[in-house]
């Protein structure tokens, strides 16, 4: 009764009861946003090993502010902020690198490994040749958030979010335009 | 514009979605369950803590206050007195005054009878031109009236509330001041000296002031106004030699 009650409730709302120990809720939670998240990070930097320590860390973190949550804003928007900034100190380190420097993309390595298309290959790497701002916005807007959404998890003004989207756009144009 | 510009414009581009790995799942919902925050219970704690304070409190209370009533107390020494102590007192016949046990009622006699009129017969009472001599010595006398006086102060200031409390004269038992003067008390016990008293007292400190203790005969006497605002005493002890005595009765 209770698993199909949780089912019904909004993202804040099973964050609230995580926060009272209902750890049902999480789980919850976490199945609702675990692949969007995976997703989302692995396009970021394309590297299996690397999107999976961010993604642990960005959980992590959840479980650790689970405390201090306030529903001030989507629950979504939180996680992504969280994960946004372990993808930035992670950009950061000097044995980092960006996917625009990769020339090969490394498959996801699980049993359930995902079949690559021939455009989405091409894709990504044309979305990693883009400077990481505008890479983050259009990243970020592919999984579904606003343009003031986008712009506050990455800690910018609106204006500059629909800049960095516009720039992404042109330059993503170019790139595969040039290759067809 | 073809197809890929459309999708480009919706944001939804044909971008590889891997699905999380199941054994990344599983660590992070064991480290969810290991590090949930404490479940909290409907009542806040502080609630119970504040509940159970007050009980205590109460409780204790009413064990204690009833122990503190029945400590003995020199004004309960008071109270138990019996209610027909003060009739008694005040029907008494000389006789019953020269008992020594106890010494305020014998005042109490003595207060009932002067208001009678009648002739006090003291157990202690001498002639007013006595010498001093009993054993000791007009310096040992003042001194020794002075000390009681301190006590006699102490005592009546303590008993005063339980007194009028208890509507009962108050039995002092001072063991500790056993040689302390029936008058002396009355002095204390009482606001008002009798005339002979009073006379009395101004002789000793007269006999003490020719002794060369003008010091000690002055404080005695300074107290004694203080002690007897309504006996309406001089300023000075030398006004009230030459208000109360003869010049033959200091010897």
């Amino acid at each position: 009764m209770l698993p199909l009650l949780n089912r019904l409730k909004s993202d804040e709302s099973l964050m609230l009861a995580y926060q009272n120990g209902d750890t049902g809720a999480f789980e919850l939670l976490y199945r609702r946003h675990k692949d969007g998240l995976y997703a989302f990070l692995y396009r970021s930097c394309a590297r299996a090993a690397v999107v999976e320590e961010l993604a642990q860390d960005s959980w992590v973190g959840v479980v650790k502010a689970a405390g201090r949550y306030r529903p001030e804003a989507r629950f979504k928007t939180w996680l992504y902020q969280i994960a946004h900034n372990r993808l930035v100190d992670h950009w950061r380190r000097p044995d980092s690198f960006h996917s625009s420097l990769e020339t090969t993309l490394e498959p996801v390595a699980t049993p359930a490994a995902y079949e690559f298309g021939e455009l989405e290959q091409r894709l990504l790497a044309a979305v990693g040749q883009l400077p990481p701002e505008q890479q983050d916005a259009l990243l970020l807007q592919g999984q579904g958030f606003s343009v003031s959404e986008v712009a506050e998890i990455t800690g910018s003004g609106e204006e500059t979010t629909k800049s960095r989207l516009r720039y992404a756009r042109m330059q993503l144009r170019e790139l595969m335009g040039g290759e067809q | 514009m073809n197809d890929y510009d459309e999708l480009l414009d919706k944001a939804k581009l044909p971008l590889p979605s891997p699905v999380s790995p199941p054994q990344l799942d599983e660590t992070i919902l064991a480290y969810a369950r290991d590090n949930a925050p404490a479940r909290r219970p409907s009542i806040p704690p502080w609630w119970f803590t504040g509940v159970a304070t007050a009980s205590v409190v109460t409780v204790a209370l009413f064990i204690t206050l009833p122990q503190q009533t029945s400590v003995p107390t020199l004004e309960d020494r008071f109270i138990e007195l019996p209610r027909h102590a003060s009739k008694e007192t005040e029907t008494t016949t000389v006789d019953r005054t020269t008992s020594t046990t106890n010494s305020v009622a014998l005042e109490k006699a003595q207060m009932t009878v002067q208001r009678r009129g009648k002739n006090l017969t003291h157990a202690k009472a001498k002639p007013k031109s006595a010498p001093a001599q009993a054993s000791t010595s007009t310096k040992h006398k003042v001194e020794k009236r002075a000390i009681n006086d301190a006590q006699m102060s102490a005592i009546a200031t303590e008993i005063a509330p339980a007194a009028s409390f208890a509507g009962a004269v108050p039995a002092i038992d001072i063991n500790a001041s056993e040689e302390m003067s029936a008058d002396m008390q009355l002095g204390y016990v009482s606001v008002e000296l009798s005339e002979e008293k009073l006379v009395e007292r101004i002789e000793e400190l007269a006999e003490a002031l020719v002794h060369g203790d003008e010091k000690l005969a002055l404080k005695t006497y300074k107290s004694l106004r203080q002690q007897c605002p309504s006996c309406d005493l001089p300023k000075t002890l030398a006004e009230a030699i030459n208000r109360y005595l003869q010049p033959d009765s200091v010897k």
